[in-house]
This record gives structure tokens, C-alpha cells and sequence, in this order.
């Protein structure tokens, strides 16, 4: 273990390097020495039993200040992170500072991803706390000559009982010139006992975001700083031919123009960024165009019954193949078929980078979930080492899985790179709508069978997908190829294997690839997935004339325990056994995420026939997530999943035309507003002994389905497809 | 196109071509980059500031339509972070990623002062301002709180 002085840290950068794990993974050593071979990938893991240590810091002043090592994106990682360390150490939060490093102050952490911040970083927090104090205390006791026993934690300090004087963690630190960080497990507090866990504490970014003085990567300004724009593609797949820069280069305000055509970068670089933009405009690039994308291209590469026959095998999560004597006794089948669009991340800030690119060294601002991976993206492009790269992080205006990578960072970097100033790269909504990631489309095909009982005697769910956990904005088509010749893509799956003990499973799965970036989008394809399988689930129990909670939990083992209370606790917040009046319906799903966050929402929803709309009018959610930090910040959360569900389910929609997503602002792209926002109930339920698990993602999981649930119990009419459109509900044109 | 601009009761002289939006006039000009850019087309309301009194989006406002205007932005709603739209998004923690969030505090300002008592079918009709965190339900309640709060500062 190193030691820790009171007042800076003293670990060398080897030793952060080697910590981390780094050197373990062999793609990043060959990185690092300028290899081009391996593609720079995101962060997907650390080494926090060694790093966390050096996060936590005591100030004379008896302040603890520490690193957020994870991206603060509305998530509350920052305020969460807080309450767990205040806590530890007995402090109010008032005597915390939370401070966002930069990637050469922490050891690499992995992207903040997953809905797993504070189900990851708990126990090591708790761990490098609770060794802190340990270690206090064993200073403070060789100091005054105490054994350990006369000493006592006391808020924000220790109480000697032998003298009944009080010192603060913060006075031990003075007092001492080296403090031995111990290296023994130290005894944690029962967190049910700690005063500030579970309660709804104040978050500590909402003043600064209430008055404008919360920093995003767009706010942040350097001295002499220019402004930068690059072309784009203008269709999928295209390249560059030829570049005519001669009328760019003379228009007023510009700098530099920069093409580098091996990396498909053509930019600009201006004194300012309306200067910039008139000069993009005369650049006169032309392109390669191998094809124009249609939907229609897309959509035959994901269907399942044109899979088949051209004899593609898929990956298998399930074979327990039903024999033909299951199908032919079943007392009923059912067989559907169901499909996702396209979805759109539209977080509120666009993709933007600041970097200041000079001599042997560089620094970026980019509000990314993934600081690590852009720091290697850097490096890699200037040839400077990992050490002299610091990238910074800000507030995030929001990420959900579509800032894990950002190219405007990336040609910020670049740009920076050739004229060795600090360039701003902010991209517009139009190039954020274009060219970014997307969530990918999927495609569904169930077929169950029931018993006379009622009960399912077959299961089989096969589905096709686009790139979801490897981004196909980060990794080359051919790398793509490769991996996923041995392995499915998890995040396709994600939510697939389904709770229920239905008798006979069979779950496959089409990994499949198109020249649309698509990637991790919230909740990655659990929305998809239960859509599909929390139909089917409600088509069976009305084909066996069951009730679907009851039919619900007939199939749940007593494993799934934690799903049954949260099933039913939601019927329960509602009137569940009072058929909804005509024109209205209600409906229920549920879920699992990532095994370790269980939730369930019912809809209930009004045909408005005038508008010819589907209206949510309320939705309940039951949600248990292990020990619960702080109940207003899970539920914030949880609020911002329902309206997530609420979109993709209503109102999402976009696709594939003549090349491009055939969307580029808002007055194309609908997303909810306040006018779509119907009245919602949450019951969060917890057994505080299980540890946290995450409330980032779980909510959106069943929320499509429980609105088409509801649609089906107003109209009996099954949505198969999302967005939800009145036309091919009741094919009134 | 040189001109002068009050902002937050402070005159600025400043000088850009004539089509520039305030937004851009305020952020990259005069520095005050609590306003956001969202959108450039007026769809999302995260530029929101006011104009003479009145939620304007600044994306939309060219620079040669704002001399000698007042202009305040969310610097400037209040002294000490205390307006009671302010007051009320702190007591609730409405904010979690917070980018939209001047947009709707400015937007919200205004709606509380031309509707004293707003219920929530004006909430929903005033209030376009997206967010994609969601943070709805919590705005419709920060509206609430706040119309009281500012009602008692009237009387």
C-alpha cells in the first residue's frame, strides 16, 4: 500500500499505470507505443481494489475531498458518491468536496455505463474509507500513546475516552507528516445505522444547475481559442474522392483548412464559429457513394424468415428445443411477431470537444461517458503519450449510452493537432441527429404454447438485431465480423432470457451488421426485448383466460421472489380487479435488469379517438433495487425511464432514407414533452441488506410494454410494432 | 455591426455580423454561458432568456433586432440564486443532467408571472421545453411551488 502524506497525494504515475491493470491488457501497451493495427477501444475495465485508495483525501480543514471517478450525466453519481463517503466518515454533506478529475489524476476507470456506478464503486468506496480512518485512528493512537480500544470514530473525527478529548480527522492529518495507509480489511458499518443513507438529502449540482454556473463541455473557453467544423458524409458508406479547398481557404476568419483524408476528416479551423461554418460551405468535397441505404435494406437484413432461408444460423441462448408432441398438444398456440425502429439518443447537449493540442503535450474537455477511451483516441492521433494527455471532464447534458464515444472530440482533437491551438468543435442538432449512434432496430418472432391448465408448455423467441454492446462506431466493420463469429452481442441479449419457467425454451438470436452506427442506447435492448416477450406474456394469459398478474406469477419460481413483490405492489398501486372504462385500458410488464434491479410497471392509457392518439394518463412503477442511497434520486430517475418508454412506445420514430436517417432537428424528430407527461406513482421496495444495484436503466425495460398491454386491454388490437400508430391499430386513414 | 446591449442591467458594446443570434452574442461574446444552445431553430427552448420582460428563445433573435433591448438570462434572474422558480427547483431537485434547465427555469419565470395560478393544462400548453431526462412531473410540481412562492412575494 502507499502512503499518504495529509496533504497530496504521492503515488508516481507507474505506479497508477500499473494499478490499473493497464498493462494486462496487451491491446493498450501496443497502443500506447503507436501500433494502428489494434483499434483503440472504450474503457471496459479497471482495477479498483488498488486505485480507489488514492480517490479519498482528508484536508486539514477536516473536509474530505474526493475524485468522482465516474461521468456526471443527470444521473447522480456526484451527489450519490457523496452521501456514500459523508457517510462513512460521519460528516454531514457540507464538509464533502466532490472534484471531477482528470485522466492522469485516477487510474483508468471503466465508462460509466450499465446502471453499475454505485453497485461497483460502494464496496470499494466503503473499503478505501473505512482504511482511511483505520489508519488515522493507528497515528492518532501512536501520537498520544493510546491503545486502539480507548479510541472511538465519532463524527468527522475520533474520541479519545481516556482524555475525553475530541480530534478531528482533519487535526490528526495536521499533526502528521506521513500517515501509513494500513492495509487490513477494516470493520464497516451496518449502512441501516449510517444517518445519511436512505434519506432523501439535497443534491449537490442542483443550485449550480439552477443558475447557470454548472460547467458543460460547451462552456468551457481557453485564451485564444478558435472554433472548428468538419464536413460530413452525406449518405452512409461514403468516402472521399477529392477535396477543392482553394475558395475555403481564402474566406474570411479561417485559419487552417485541415484534410486528412485517411481519417475522413475535412475541417475548418476559424477566429470564429459563424466564420468557420461560411467556410465548410465552400469547400468543395466530392464522394464516393458505394450505396444508398434504404430502410427497406435494412429491414431485409434483420428478417428473421429471410434469415432462415438463406440458411444464417443464429447464436442460441436457449436450446431446449420442443419436441413436436409438446406443439401438438398444446391446447393453444400463439404466434407473433413484433418490431423496433431506429432510436435516437437527442440528449440535450450536443457532441462537442475542447482540445488544446501544443508541443509534447495535450488537454481536452469532452463531456463523455468514457474519459479513458478519448484519451487513448488522442493519443493515438497526436502520437503524444497517455501521461501527457489530460482529459478533462464536465457536467454532462445528458448521455444515455450515445457520449460513450464522441466524434466531435475527436475532430476537435485533430483540428487542435494541425494548427497546435485550442479548437472547439460543437456539433450542430442536425450533425448530432445524423451522425452520431443510434439504438439499432430489432426484429421478433414468438411462438408459446398453453396447456388447458394455462400454463406455457413452449416458449421459442427468436429475434434479429444491429450492433449493440460493440458499437460499430468504434470498432471496424471486419473487427465486428470477427467477434461476433464468437460470441452474440450481449447487449442485443440483454433481457432475452426471460424469468419465467416455461417449459421448453428456445431462444436464438441474428447479430447483424449494417453501415448505420448503432450502439448502447438506455437500457440497451431490454425495451425491445420485453416489448416482444411482455406481449406475448399478455396474449398467452388472455388465451388461457388468466388474469396476467396471476398468470405472471403462476410461472415465476420462488427464486424470483423479488419480481413477484414488485408485480405485485404495482397492481397493487392500482385498481387492477376494476375493469377500466370504455375507450380506456390499463396494462402491466415486468422485468429483470442485468439480474440485479426488478421492475414493474402498469400503464393505463385513453383512446382519444378525436386526436387519434393513444394517451398515457398514468403510470405506476414498483422498482427494487437493493439499498436505496438516496429515495429522491432513484425516483427522478425512474421518472426519466417511464418517459423514455413513453417515447419509444408513442412517439420515436426515425429511419433509413436515400442513404441518411431521414431526420435532422427537432421540428422532425418528435420526443415527449411536458404535454405527453401523464401522472406518475412510484413504490420503491427495498431490503436494505441486499447491496445497491442500479436505477439508471431498469425502469424503461417494461414500459413499452405495459403501454401496448394497455392499448390491447383498451382496443384488442396487439401492438406489433413501435412506434404505436393509430392507422395500423384500426386502419383508419 | 456595432451596437449596444443590456444585459442583466450591464450595457455592453459589442460588434458582430448583424444576423448573429443573441444566443451566440451572449455565449461566445459577452461570456455568459448559463443559456444553451439546443436546437438553432427554436424547437427546444434550452436558449430560453427574456426580452424586455417577455421568455424569448435567443437562437431565433438576430443581433440586428436587439439594440438598446434588456435582456436577462438565467445570470441574472435573481441576486443569489433565490427567485422563487429558483427556490422551488431546489427544494424539489428537479435538475439531473441540468442542461435544459435555464431554458425551463426562464421559461417557467415567465409563465408564473402572466399566470398566477396556473393549473396544468397551461403548464402543458406554455411549457415546450424539452427534457430529455424527463423531469416533467417535477417541473409541473416546481411551477406549482413556485406560483405560490411568488405570490406571497406580491403581497
Amino acid at each position: 500500500m502507499g502512503k499518504l502524506q495529509g496533504h497530496t497525494f504521492n503515488h508516481s504515475r507507474r505506479k497508477f499505470l500499473k494499478n490499473s491493470g493497464w498493462l494486462s491488457i496487451g491491446t493498450t501497451v501496443l497502443f500506447s507505443t503507436g501500433c494502428s493495427l489494434i483499434p483503440a477501444i472504450p474503457t471496459t475495465s479497471d482495477n479498483l481494489e488498488e486505485s480507489v485508495d488514492a480517490w479519498i483525501q482528508i484536508s486539514p480543514e477536516n473536509r474530505v475531498r474526493f475524485f468522482v471517478a465516474k461521468a456526471e450525466m443527470g444521473q447522480g453519481i456526484l451527489s450519490g458518491l457523496s452521501q456514500i463517503i459523508a457517510a462513512e466518515f460521519n460528516m454531514s454533506l457540507k464538509d464533502v468536496d466532490p472534484v471531477f478529475p482528470h485522466t492522469n489524476q485516477i487510474s483508468p476507470v471503466k465508462m460509466t455505463v450499465g446502471s453499475e456506478s454505485i453497485a461497483t464503486l460502494y464496496p470499494h468506496i466503503r473499503l478505501a474509507c473505512g482504511r482511511l480512518k483505520q489508519s488515522l485512528k493507528t497515528a492518532l493512537s501512536s501520537r498520544l500513546g493510546n491503545s486502539l480500544e480507548e479510541l472511538d470514530h465519532a463524527e468527522g473525527g475520533i474520541y479519545d475516552r481516556r482524555t475525553e478529548r475530541f480530534f478531528s480527522y482533519g487535526d490528526i492529518v495536521s499533526n502528521q507528516a506521513k500517515i501509513e495507509l494500513l492495509s487490513e480489511i477494516p470493520l464497516l458499518q451496518n449502512p441501516q445505522d449510517q444517518l445519511l443513507i436512505g434519506k432523501r438529502v439535497p443534491l449537490l449540482d442542483t443550485a449550480p444547475k439552477t443558475n447557470g454556473s454548472a460547467q458543460y463541455c460547451h462552456d468551457v473557453k481557453l485564451p485564444d481559442m478558435l472554433y472548428g467544423c468538419t464536413v460530413k458524409p452525406p449518405a452512409f458508406e461514403a468516402t472521399i474522392e477529392s477535396v477543392d479547398s482553394h475558395a475555403a481557404e481564402q474566406a474570411k476568419g479561417v485559419i487552417r483548412v485541415v484534410i486528412k483524408i485517411e481519417h475522413g476528416l475535412v475541417g475548418i479551423v476559424a477566429t470564429t464559429k459563424s466564420q468557420a461554418i461560411s467556410a465548410l460551405e465552400k469547400l468543395n468535397v466530392t464522394w464516393k457513394i458505394p450505396k444508398i441505404w434504404q430502410q427497406q435494406d435494412v429491414d431485409e437484413l434483420l428478417d428473421i424468415e429471410r434469415l432462415k432461408s438463406q440458411g444464417i444460423a443464429p447464436d442460441k441462448l436457449r436450446d431446449d428445443v420442443h419436441p413436436s408432441t409438446v406443439v401438438s398438444e398444446a391446447a393453444k398456440t400463439i404466434s407473433l411477431s413484433y418490431s423496433t425502429p431506429f432510436g435516437a439518443h437527442a440528449a440535450m447537449e450536443t457532441h462537442a470537444g475542447l482540445a488544446h493540442v501544443r508541443g509534447d503535450r495535450a488537454d481536452l474537455w469532452v463531456g463523455s461517458q468514457d474519459a479513458f477511451f478519448h484519451q487513448k483516441l488522442a493519443s493515438k492521433i497526436t502520437g503524444l503519450a497517455l501521461e501527457d494527455i489530460n482529459v478533462h471532464t464536465t457536467f454532462i447534458g445528458g448521455g444515455f449510452g450515445g457520449k460513450v464515444i464522441v466524434a466531435a472530440a475527436v475532430e476537435a482533437i485533430h483540428l487542435s493537432h494541425a494548427v497546435q491551438k485550442p479548437v472547439q468543435v460543437i456539433w450542430s442538432r442536425e450533425e448530432n441527429f445524423q451522425h452520431g449512434y443510434f439504438r439499432t432496430p430489432s426484429r421478433h418472432h414468438i411462438e408459446a404454447g398453453l396447456t388447458a391448465q394455462g400454463k406455457v408448455s413452449f416458449w421459442k423467441h427468436e429475434f434479429s438485431s444491429g450492433a449493440v454492446i460493440f458499437n460499430s462506431s468504434a470498432v471496424p466493420r471486419l473487427v465486428h465480423q470477427m467477434i461476433l463469429f464468437f460470441s452474440a452481442d450481449s447487449g442485443a441479449s440483454r433481457g432475452a432470457r426471460i424469468p419465467y419457467a416455461f417449459a421448453h425454451q428456445e431462444i436464438n438470436q441474428w447479430d447483424r451488421i449494417f453501415p448505420v452506427p448503432t450502439g448502447a442506447w438506455r437500457g440497451l435492448s431490454t425495451s425491445s426485448n420485453a416489448f416482444a416477450i411482455e406481449s406475448t406474456v399478455d396474449a398467452l394469459a388472455r388465451a388461457a383466460k388468466i388474469d396476467p398478474v396471476v398468470f405472471r406469477l403462476n410461472h415465476l419460481d420462488n427464486e424470483y421472489h423479488r419480481l413477484k413483490k414488485v408485480i405485485q405492489k404495482v397492481a397493487g398501486m392500482t385498481s387492477w380487479d376494476v375493469p377500466m372504462p370504455e375507450g380506456k385500458g390499463r396494462g402491466i410488464a415486468c422485468g429483470i435488469y442485468k439480474e440485479t434491479s426488478f421492475v414493474a410497471v402498469v400503464a393505463e392509457i385513453c383512446l382519444d379517438k378525436k386526436n387519434k392518439k393513444v394517451k398515457v394518463e398514468k403510470l405506476y412503477c414498483a422498482h427494487d433495487c437493493g439499498l436505496v442511497i438516496n429515495p429522491n434520486s432513484v425516483e427522478s430517475l425512474i421518472e426519466g425511464n417511464l418517459i423514455w418508454g413513453l417515447g419509444m412506445a408513442l412517439i420515436e420514430d426515425l429511419s433509413v432514407k436515400d442513404g441518411k436517417m431521414n431526420l435532422s432537428n427537432f421540428d422532425q424528430f418528435q420526443l415527449p414533452r411536458m404535454s405527453d407527461t401523464p401522472t406518475i406513482e412510484i413504490a420503491l421496495l427495498e431490503d436494505k441488506s441486499i447491496p445497491p444495484a442500479g436505477a439508471g436503466e431498469p425502469a424503461i425495460m417494461p414500459t413499452p410494454a405495459a403501454i401496448a398491454n394497455a392499448v390491447f386491454d383498451a382496443s384488442n388490437k396487439r401492438v406489433t410494432s413501435l412506434p404505436i400508430r393509430w392507422n395500423d391499430l384500426f386502419d383508419e386513414h | 455591426m456595432k451596437f449596444d446591449l443590456i444585459v442583466n442591467k450591464v450595457n455592453h458594446a459589442v460588434d458582430v455580423p448583424k444576423e448573429t443570434p443573441l444566443l451566440w452574442v451572449l455565449r461566445d461574446v459577452i461570456g455568459l454561458t448559463g443559456t444553451k444552445f439546443g436546437c438553432g431553430i427554436g424547437q427546444c427552448g434550452a436558449c430560453t432568456v427574456h426580452l424586455n420582460g417577455e421568455a424569448v428563445k435567443s437562437c431565433m433573435l438576430p443581433a440586428s433586432a436587439l439594440i438598446d433591448m434588456r435582456i436577462t438570462t438565467i445570470e441574472g434572474l435573481s441576486a443569489d440564486n433565490n427567485h422563487p422558480v429558483q427556490q422551488a427547483w431546489q427544494e424539489l431537485d428537479i435538475p439531473q443532467c441540468g442542461f435544459c434547465q435555464s431554458g425551463q427555469i426562464m421559461a417557467a419565470a415567465s409563465l408564473i408571472k402572466t399566470h398566477p395560478t396556473p393549473d396544468d393544462s397551461i403548464i402543458d400548453s406554455q411549457m415546450t421545453n424539452i427534457c430529455r431526462c424527463g423531469t416533467y412531473v417535477r417541473i409541473r410540481k416546481g411551477i406549482h411551488l413556485a406560483a405560490k412562492k411568488y405570490q406571497t412575494i406580491d403581497t
